[in-house]
């Protein structure tokens, strides 16, 4: 018997060995093949990359990147880098209804590259601030309470390192006055459609107590909220007595008596210079 | 020896008995008397998904979990509706793989993977498949390069494989096709493409092409030719992608038709667009049309009448008739003779801002141009492009009367193509003439549940869910309806007031249809989230 | 008690055929490999160089080629090496052929080490071309109702393996040893077993599948058994039998000619 179990453990280890060693599976989702060095982003290659965009990609992605049938993909180029967006056109990601466009020539897709770089963009303006002023007045306001730049600040609001090429100066002079109105677009919460990030909620419970946070995910059943100290709370809708969003409200004070109009102006001049590439 | 003996014996007797067909096309037309099996993509011939099981009950549906899930061996999402059969699931996998399942315990059993060239890319649709067809002994595909290859049930062995359409022009198929008494019914899809749509008979028995009907005119004197201004049926459109449904007394295939090309610029192809965005009632020995009901003339939201229709008898104005209701893209449900294609009760069930309503033909009383057409900064028009309802089904409760749709509110802004149309797209780049949707007002589009009274489609009730699901509806003689909202919980209401009852999130968006079935008397819901297949049953 | 020890008596079998094939050889001969090009990177390829070659090929390879590289899924790569030559071999491995998809995760010197390898296979000489009729082989296969299990092409049976593309992937020889004595070395996947339910019901057939709680077999009628473990009395594999009967009492003529129809059978080109 002991023999008997121990050829069994022998058995079991070798096979568990064996299989470790076995062929990779065929289907994985391969590394993007060895291709051509991503030739330098030009006007002409962005306005090619547009052409071939809206007539292979718009279907799916929208005729501005932001979403139809597939995700709204504007801002994907600085998250991804164009070797990341290239593997992508390649590769089509597990798991996504995406194919693999591997047709394509390796120039056309440095192409459509180029163009899906340039989404998320706002044509920013030229800002007539001051943008050292404008850093002095970031630090004394204490913006990185709630805001990251780099490597450095607090995760309650949305990430800056790259919002001087995300928005424009006009959007970020409306943000800083009255935020409420002004809420960013969430990519991450749904796929196919837009919806509305840092939207603020209001939950009162069967007891009577509320608490106001902002939305993180959400579904027909459960909605998820972090509070202004960051806490994160999981609520199921049937659970409580009321679950509202505040149209207009933010967690984001408005700072439009809080500085002066040139003080705004600085500001932005700061924030517009953040992410050049 | 004398095992092999008594086995060569066994052998000898099956080769020369004649083999039972499994599913011969009496258990086809009498689907309904076998509740525990799916014989079919739409549950009957009248694409119904009215499931006649009885365990699972309103009282009893918050017990309900997970009996068993199988995973997809390649990366996609499934959007099969399987087939069950006897005990045996049939399900497809992204691109056109088939694979067979103990529908007992979710053991896979075989799989089949045709080959599929690596370089091919479908213009405007996922490489996916939506199901099989089962008639005798063997399963029937429709793979996404356009190939009909019957398969053996028992094992996955090719037994013809014939082509349908080239994917050079444009061409893509993601249907699951319809069996009829011998004949294999199956359209195609590519109007992204400007593929010129059409319908296709084949013989079960060897491939043969029995029939085909074209929806878009091919010559300036084909029927419909003088619809399109300048010549412009040349484009071609009119695709026939989902699956259709059949009256088999009638002896009618009716399937929906797709948009015209180019999607989203009308102006080189001025008139009614015959028979773009439109029900088609063809005879199913000879593909003739009988007749036609366009929904939407001239249309450039790429809302296509793809959805399936659904057959169902009931009493109208006193009068006992056969009809046909379709709840289309453009957000109006339809309610039709299915006879004579006699438009009977048009209304919205989800929102809408480019009609006024429809005449008493059923044709659409268009708002003004400026307000609803594409234009080069984008139109705002509801529904979105994705339409008021995409490729799911809905489904009809004949215990009940209603007919339960997985509707979509929300607009989107409508941009024109501006590109001069090129046919040929080899290298998957859109033979349309480009444009789109940008999405519209941020948080707007959601989705609900609603059920409509099926001869007038007044709302009896909705249940409002959060995001915007694509999963397809299923009805239930013990008083159920399933569906699942966007972030992929899966759902049960009571079929008669809309009462929610029990969910389960499966981790990943659902794009499918459920479906029902039974083995050993026991019952199970089906639905496919992300890469999983989930099997649920009472304890 | 006894079902235990031929369990563990398979499992060891079937892992003992791996474990030799990736553990070092005690006592091997040294592969005799046809020479090299002077400038061939093979040339410079070390005794120890082929042995981890061999290694490699037994994690990466052996699952389609089979162990000794006579074939399963994919075809036999004995004497491959005159065939494509070494640098023939190398861009298989590297880029792939259609059927067989690149070996991505090799670099260079290690790809180069499994064509050293591969090109040892070329040892036991040419494949001894099968001495029958092929035509005359068909009628054999007729007249012994193959077809009914097995299916070449679009016609045939589902109960054993397709033979569709059979001869690329066994020489002669082995069709020698299978046919008299199918059960003695079954392929993958066709193992026969014989359940006994507690309710006395019996049933033997292919194992499809089976897990801690489930197994289903398949008889040879294609019809599929579920059962619930729980539910059974016995689960006994049955060494050394199939479904498939012997064929070993077929005349020398009529055996050489099957065999000859059998290694023509090459699928689509």
């Amino acid at each position: 018997m002991t023999a008997n179990r121990w050829l069994r453990t022998a058995a079991f280890m070798l096979a568990i060995s064996a299989l470790t060693a076995m062929p990779a599976n065929p289907q994985a989702n391969p590394a993007a093949p060895p291709h051509s060095p991503h030739p330098k982003a030009t006007p002409e290659s962005v306005a090619a990359g547009k052409e071939v965009f809206a007539g292979t990609c718009a279907g799916c992605h929208g005729v501005d990147g932001s979403g139809s049938n597939g995700p709204n993909i504007r801002g994907v180029g600085a998250q991804m880098g164009p070797e990341g967006v290239y593997t992508r056109i390649r590769g089509g990601p597990i798991g996504s209804g995406m194919p693999a466009f591997t047709a394509l020539d390796d120039a056309t897709v440095w192409k459509i590259v180029d163009y899906v770089m340039t989404l998320g963009h706002e044509d920013a303006g030229v800002a007539t601030g001051d943008p050292q002023k404008g850093k002095a007045i970031y630090e004394s306001s204490k913006c990185a309470a709630c805001h990251a730049i780099g490597a450095e600040g607090g995760d309650l609001g949305p990430d800056l390192t790259h919002i001087g090429v995300e928005r424009s100066i006009v959007s970020l002079a409306d943000t800083l006055n009255d935020p409420g109105h002004n809420l960013p677009l969430d990519t991450g919460l749904q796929e196919r459609s837009a919806y509305t990030g840092y939207v603020v909620y209001r939950v009162v419970m069967k007891n009577g107590k509320a608490f106001e946070g902002m939305r993180v995910n959400e579904d027909s059943f459960t909605i998820q909220l972090r509070d202004a100290e960051g806490r994160l709370h999981s609520v199921q809708k049937f659970d409580v007595e009321k679950v509202e969003p505040e149209p207009g409200k933010s967690f984001m004070p408005s700072y439009k008596d809080k500085l002066t109009p040139a003080q705004i102006n600085d500001l932005v001049a700061y924030l517009s210079s953040l992410g050049e590439a | 020896m004398r095992a092999a003996k008594y086995v060569v014996m066994v052998l000898a007797l099956c080769g020369a008995l004649p083999s039972f067909a499994q599913v011969p096309y009496e258990r086809l037309l009498k689907s309904d008397s076998e509740p525990q099996n799916w014989l079919m993509y739409g549950g009957n011939y009248g694409s119904q998904r009215f499931s006649g099981l009885k365990e699972i009950t309103p009282q009893n549906a918050k017990d309900l979990r997970v009996a068993w899930a199988y995973q997809m061996r390649g990366g996609g999402v499934m959007e099969s509706s399987p087939l069950i059969v006897d005990g045996i699931m049939y399900v497809t996998e992204p691109p056109s793989n088939v694979t067979a399942i103990d529908a007992r315990t979710g053991k896979p059993l075989w799989h089949y993977v045709p080959q599929i060239p690596r370089d091919f890319v479908p213009v405007g649709l996922f490489p996916t498949n939506r199901g099989v067809a089962i008639l005798g002994d063997n399963l029937y595909l429709a793979t996404i390069d356009d190939h009909l290859i019957a398969l053996d049930a028992k094992n996955g062995l090719v037994r013809w494989n014939t082509q349908i359409a080239d994917k050079a022009d444009g061409y893509a198929i993601t249907q699951a096709p319809l069996a009829l008494n011998g004949k294999i019914v199956v359209g195609v899809g590519g109007g992204e493409a400007g593929a010129h749509g059409f319908l296709s008979c084949y013989d079960a028995n060897d491939g043969k092409l029995l029939w085909r009907y074209y929806t878009v005119p091919r010559s300036a004197s084909d029927p419909g030719a003088d619809t399109w201004a300048d010549g412009s049926w040349s484009n071609g459109g009119g695709t026939t992608w989902n699956t259709g449904s059949y009256d088999p007394e009638l002896n009618l295939v009716y399937w929906g038709t797709g948009n015209p090309v180019p999607d989203w610029n009308g102006e080189g192809r001025m008139g009614d667009n015959l028979f773009t965005c439109s029900m088609i009632a063809l005879d199913a020995d000879t593909g003739k049309l009988k007749w036609y009901f366009q929904f939407s003339p001239h249309e450039t939201h790429d809302w296509d009448s793809s959805e399936p229709p659904i057959l169902f008898h009931a009493t109208v104005n006193g009068k006992a008739r056969k009809l046909l209701a379709l709840a289309n893209r453009n957000a109006f449900y339809y309610v039709l003779d299915r006879e004579t294609g006699e438009f009977l009760t048009g209304v919205p069930f989800a929102k809408q801002t480019w009609a006024k309503g429809l005449d008493a033909k059923g044709r659409p009383i268009k708002m003004p141009a400026e307000q609803i057409e594409p234009s080069a900064e984008g139109t705002l028009v509801y529904p979105t492009l994705t339409g008021a309802i995409n490729w799911t089904s809905p489904c009809y409760s004949p215990i009940t009367g209603l007919f339960y749709v997985n509707a979509r509110d929300g607009g989107a802004y409508y941009v024109k193509g501006e590109r001069k149309f090129e046919k040929n797209n080899s290298n998957g780049v859109v033979g349309g003439g480009g444009g789109g949707m940008r999405p519209g007002p941020a948080d707007e589009t959601t989705t609900s549940i609603r059920a409509l009274e099926a001869t007038t489609g007044e709302k009896k009730w909705e249940y409002k869910m959060v995001g915007d699901s694509w999963t397809g509806t299923l009805v239930t003689a013990g008083g159920l309806v399933f569906s699942a909202d966007a972030a992929g919980n899966f759902l049960a209401l009571n079929a008669e007031t809309g009462e929610p009852l029990w969910h389960l999130l499966l981790g990943s968006a659902v794009r499918s249809n459920p479906v029902s079935y039974a083995v050993d008397g026991k019952q199970y819901v089906v639905d496919s989230a992300g890469n999983t297949l989930f099997v649920f049953s009472l304890p | 008690m006894t079902a235990s020890w031929r369990w563990s008596a398979t499992i060891l079998l079937f892992i003992g055929a791996g474990a030799a094939a990736i553990l070092p050889h005690a006592a091997a001969q040294t592969p005799q490999a046809p020479p090299a090009a002077k400038d061939d990177p093979v040339s410079k390829l070390t005794p120890d160089d082929i042995a981890n070659g061999k290694q490699i090929f037994a994690a990466q390879c052996a699952g389609c080629h089979g162990f000794d590289g006579s074939g399963q899924l994919g075809p036999n790569l004995h004497g491959v090496e005159a065939r494509r030559g070494d640098a023939g071999i190398f861009a298989v491995v590297r880029n792939g052929t259609g059927a067989m998809p690149p070996v991505m995760a090799l670099n260079d010197q290690r790809v180069w080490q499994v064509v050293g390898f591969v090109r040892t296979l070329g040892d036991t000489g040419p494949i001894e071309a099968a001495k029958g009729d092929p035509v005359k082989g068909k009628a054999v296969y007729d007249a012994n109702g193959c077809a009914v299990c097995h299916a070449i092409g679009t016609t045939g049976g589902g109960v054993g393996p397709q033979l569709t593309n059979i001869g690329r992937s066994r020489p002669p020889k082995y069709f020698y040893d299978f046919l008299p004595d199918p059960g003695k070395n079954p392929p993958p996947g066709y193992e026969l077993v014989r359940v006994v339910a507690k309710d006395g019901h019996e049933v033997t057939g292919i194992r499809v599948t089976e897990d801690t709680y489930t197994i289903v077999l398949r008889d040879v009628g294609g019809h599929f058994y579920s059962f619930d473990r729980t539910k059974l009395k016995t689960i006994e594999p049955e060494p050394g039998k199939t479904v498939m009967p012997s064929y070993g009492n077929l005349s020398t003529t009529d055996m050489d000619n099957l065999v000859a129809y059998l290694s023509s059978l090459k699928g689509a080109q």
